[in-house]
């Protein structure tokens, strides 16, 4: 297995999971990701550590994701759930959705590769282009915007408890 | 370790997300209920997403390849050379010279005699048959 391989096995689903969260489509993911990945293999995997290769392959994403946008000055859309257990999960799943759809662009960006790729501090720092400070601070303004737009839901979720999940994993430990 | 909040929540954030954060801040946040309460918002909103994005399943496609644009230069000349050398095989073979050289060595030489386009060009029946008459008293033609 070539190193683009083994780099497109490891970061394929986490590439279009983010894809689909920022651009609330599945179809557009999917081309996007492929996208992502034909730039990779034509410049092949760059020499530096694995936090450095996760930032730049998402900083791609993330450059497409954000032309994707502004070309056709798309607004996310929702995407329904295929199936979820519980229905108070899956009721504040959708709310999230639209909640994060309706973020600012920077701030949406930032949550979604922090929840759903799981990226570190650092590498939202290099694949944004910004200070860790402005990350840490984004981030969390994400949140309390979320937590005010979800209050409802989050409410709900409470019945069913909470349960600690793994900072640096992303979806990972869903598989 | 992470220094420079602007909100006292952040070191929160920070610790749910996995940094270093100073335990005297991390404390003091938690003795406050908004920040307890900010603690399990975070959490649930990292199971949600997390949960919702895994539903939707991964990516199944095999690795884009990106095709070539440029051919090797060895291929390009190559086919080049290769063009060459056919044309000029095949234009020897076929030119006047090379071909009456032959016929020359090895047949009696042909002569081609043209023939009437009449066979070709049937001509139609007469619709209108005019008879001329020439007469010796002089009173035929003209005025």
């Amino acid at each position: 297995m070539s190193d683009v391989e083994r780099f497109y096995a490891d970061h394929r689903d986490g590439v279009f999971r983010y894809l689909r969260r920022v651009l609330g489509g599945s179809e557009s993911a999917r081309d996007l990701t492929q996208e992502v990945f034909l730039r990779v293999s034509r410049a092949g995997v760059p020499e530096a550590g694995e936090a450095g290769r996760r930032a730049w392959v998402y900083q791609i994403a993330r450059n497409l994701a954000l032309n994707h946008m502004r070309d056709g000055r798309r607004r996310p859309i929702s995407v329904a759930l295929v199936h979820s257990a519980v229905p108070a999960t899956q009721e504040l799943g959708l709310a999230l959705q639209d909640a994060i759809a309706d973020l600012p662009e920077v701030d949406r960006h930032i949550f979604v590769l922090r929840e759903t790729a799981g990226l570190s501090y650092q590498e939202i720092a290099t694949t944004c282009e910004m200070p860790i400070e402005a990350v840490r601070s984004r981030l969390h303004r994400a949140r309390q915007a979320l937590r005010v737009t979800l209050g409802h839901s989050l409410r709900l979720s409470e019945q069913r408890g909470v349960r600690c999940l793994d900072a640096g994993s992303g979806t990972r430990d869903h598989e | 370790m992470e220094s420079g909040f602007e909100n006292p929540l952040e070191v929160i954030d920070s610790f749910i997300d996995g940094e270093r954060v100073d335990v005297v801040r991390f404390k003091a946040a938690l003795a406050e209920s908004e920040g307890r309460n900010y603690l399990v918002d975070a959490w649930m909103l990292r199971e949600a997403a997390r949960t919702d994005a895994a539903s939707g399943g991964g990516f199944a496609a095999p690795l884009p390849v990106a095709r070539r644009v440029h051919a090797r230069p060895w291929v390009l000349v190559a086919a080049v050379a290769s063009a060459i050398i056919a044309g000029f095989a095949v234009g020897r073979g076929t030119s006047p010279n090379a071909t009456s050289a032959a016929a020359n060595q090895s047949l009696p030489t042909a002569v081609v005699v043209a023939t009437p386009a009449v066979a070709a060009f049937p001509v139609p029946a007469a619709t209108r048959v005019i008879q001329l008459e020439f007469r010796s008293d002089g009173s035929s033609g003209g005025n």
